[in-house]
């Protein structure tokens, strides 16, 4: 899983979508939030959300509990 | 979308054309994987360089990474691309910021299959059999390929051309006009010649710079 570093450790841009996803929010309002570029955004939400570790729903994603846990972890 | 870990033969080669919807790929990059779907909404320039670790493609990267500020300016990002390993992009990539200073920010893709290079027909076979050409694609942010540049491996990329390239896109799209010659930001554009005796008539009392009915520029 990519969204993940080889010690299973979330990778920089994971955390920071996934912190910024604590609430339901577009991927445009993540990259503004994360200062990242929003194709980076995309990448990560899509290997994220396949992971489950995100929902979407019309358009807004946010943070599952198995997400949360992940964050939890580091 | 499925990867493949075959070469795709040189026959197959296709070569993506102007206006034309590019197609969409996904690839290993040095920003891990990435679609070129991901983009939408930005304009890309899309480029190839024959490979890593050599001195005129070092050149153009620092030269790219010098212009990525103003690009993004103007909403447009890079994707590199070369034959070469992920591996071999980053140790580049590294080596780059060591020995002059330069951080390449940009997503590199490591097409080893050639499935992209192929797609867009980056390989041209009497340049090189097995390097990509120095290849450009301006693509918009609705996904259509409005600029193509192919340069030959001996001689490195123009930056100020590739910006006054997207500038004059820019300008184009935003007033609906043509740009002439050697056109510079702050410059006059054309007005788009008028299609009917009507209209001809007319332009030449519209208050623009004309010199004839058909030769129209103006202020934007």
């Amino acid at each position: 899983m990519p969204c993940v570093t080889a010690d299973g450790s979330l990778t920089e841009v994971a955390r920071a979508v996934l912190i910024a996803l604590q609430t339901r929010t577009s991927l445009e309002a993540v990259a503004n939030a994360t200062d990242l570029p929003l194709f980076r955004i995309r990448a990560s939400v899509r290997e994220m959300h396949t992971a489950e570790l995100l929902t979407e729903q019309s358009g807004e994603y946010e943070i599952t509990a198995k997400g949360a846990e992940t964050l939890e972890l580091g | 979308m499925e990867t493949t870990s075959e070469i795709t033969p040189l026959k197959s080669v296709t070569l993506p054309r102007l206006d034309s919807q590019v197609p969409d790929f996904e690839a290993m990059t040095t920003h891990g994987v990435l679609r070129l779907s991901d983009f939408k909404g930005s304009w890309v320039i899309l480029f190839s360089h024959p490979a890593d670790f050599t001195p005129v493609c070092t050149t153009e990267f620092m030269a790219f990474a010098e212009i990525a500020p103003e690009l993004k300016k103007r909403k447009v990002e890079l994707l590199g691309l070369s034959i070469d390993s992920a591996f071999s992009h980053v140790a580049w990539m590294r080596n780059i910021k060591e020995k002059f200073g330069v951080n390449i920010g940009f997503p590199v893709i490591a097409d080893s299959t050639r499935k992209v290079a192929s797609l867009y027909g980056m390989i041209h076979p009497e340049d090189s059999t097995t390097e990509t050409s120095r290849c450009v694609f301006i693509i918009d942010s609705k996904g259509v390929i409005r600029t193509m540049i192919y340069y030959p491996l001996s001689t490195g990329r123009n930056m100020d051309e590739i910006m006054r390239v997207i500038e004059a896109l820019q300008t184009s799209d935003q007033h609906g006009v043509a740009t002439p010659a050697n056109w510079r930001p702050g410059d006059s554009v054309i007005v788009p010649p008028p299609q009917t005796v009507e209209s001809a008539e007319q332009r030449v009392k519209e208050g623009y710079e004309c010199t004839d009915w058909y030769f129209c520029k103006k202020a934007v």
